[in-house]
């Protein structure tokens, strides 16, 4: 039996206090952006983190890359 | 031993259900279809078992918790074990938050926390409950087979505790069977179509 699961990376963001920037802690792979939250959620929770966001890497827009192209 | 009261009898009966939850997932946690959802399960298991220990701090020895049978026997599928575990665990996530803001004290404060870790289950529910609805023939039949196995028994468990919160004057009577299972019953209703 095969369970469907593919969906796209999202990038994994947080910080451990407010005043903290923002860390990128990680990746998972997730169909939704629900199954993401609840991904990153218990993949990256060792700290207690104040602050945690998921990023969809397709969504990310590069600004300067690698040898400048 | 004076009987247990009503505040404490639910509190066992969450309990046990969260115990047999993270022997569930415990069973599952190098077996899911992918890491992240090992992870999860994993994640999940222990969290099941440490709700389990505060809220047994609630309750006298020798006193046993009501449980949902289908809990206890094992599931021989993913999406089988999806379809039993999602109605307990979005009724568990209505049944948190009601407690979190109940008239017992500490009930009420145990439960904020475990609301918080169970609205991230109740995410994880509802994303698999779409992705095998959506699937299809032996594995939506096996999803929905664990369904049938479990939303019965958790209709009949909610309202045990419906009961043992109104008893106890800790919710309004029919609060917890208002609340908590419409999402359970309605869950998957087109993979048993």
């Amino acid at each position: 039996m095969t369970v469907p699961e593919a969906g796209r990376v999202y990038e994994v963001f947080a910080r451990g206090r407010q005043r903290d920037a923002l860390t990128h802690v990680g990746s998972v792979r997730a169909p939704d952006d629900g199954l993401a939250r609840a991904y990153a959620r218990t993949t990256y929770d060792e700290e207690p983190w104040a602050e945690m966001l998921a990023v969809p890497r397709d969504a990310v827009i590069p600004v300067l890359r690698p040898g400048g192209a | 031993m004076p009987a247990a009261t009503a505040d404490q009898r639910l509190a066992a009966a969450v309990a046990a259900v969260k115990v047999d939850l993270g022997w569930m997932y415990t069973d599952w946690s190098v077996r899911a279809p992918t890491l992240e959802s090992s992870t999860a399960v994993t994640a999940m298991a222990q969290e099941e078992v440490g709700h389990a220990r505060v809220l047994g701090g609630l309750v006298p020895d020798g006193v046993e918790g009501e449980g949902i049978p289908c809990l206890r026997q094992p599931a021989t599928s993913w999406p089988e074990l999806i379809g039993v575990v999602a109605p307990v665990e979005l009724a568990l996530a209505e049944l948190t938050r009601r407690l979190a803001g109940c008239r017992h004290e500490l009930l009420r404060s145990r439960a904020r926390k475990m609301a918080e870790e169970e609205r991230f289950h109740e995410l994880f529910v509802e994303g698999w409950c779409g992705l095998l609805g959506a699937d299809a023939s032996e594995v939506t039949a096996a999803f929905a087979d664990g369904l049938r196995r479990s939303q019965d028994e958790t209709a009949a468990w909610v309202e045990h505790l419906d009961a043992l919160s109104a008893e106890g004057a800790i919710l309004d009577a029919g609060a917890l069977v208002e609340h908590c299972l419409p999402r359970a019953l309605a869950m998957g209703r087109e993979a048993r179509a």
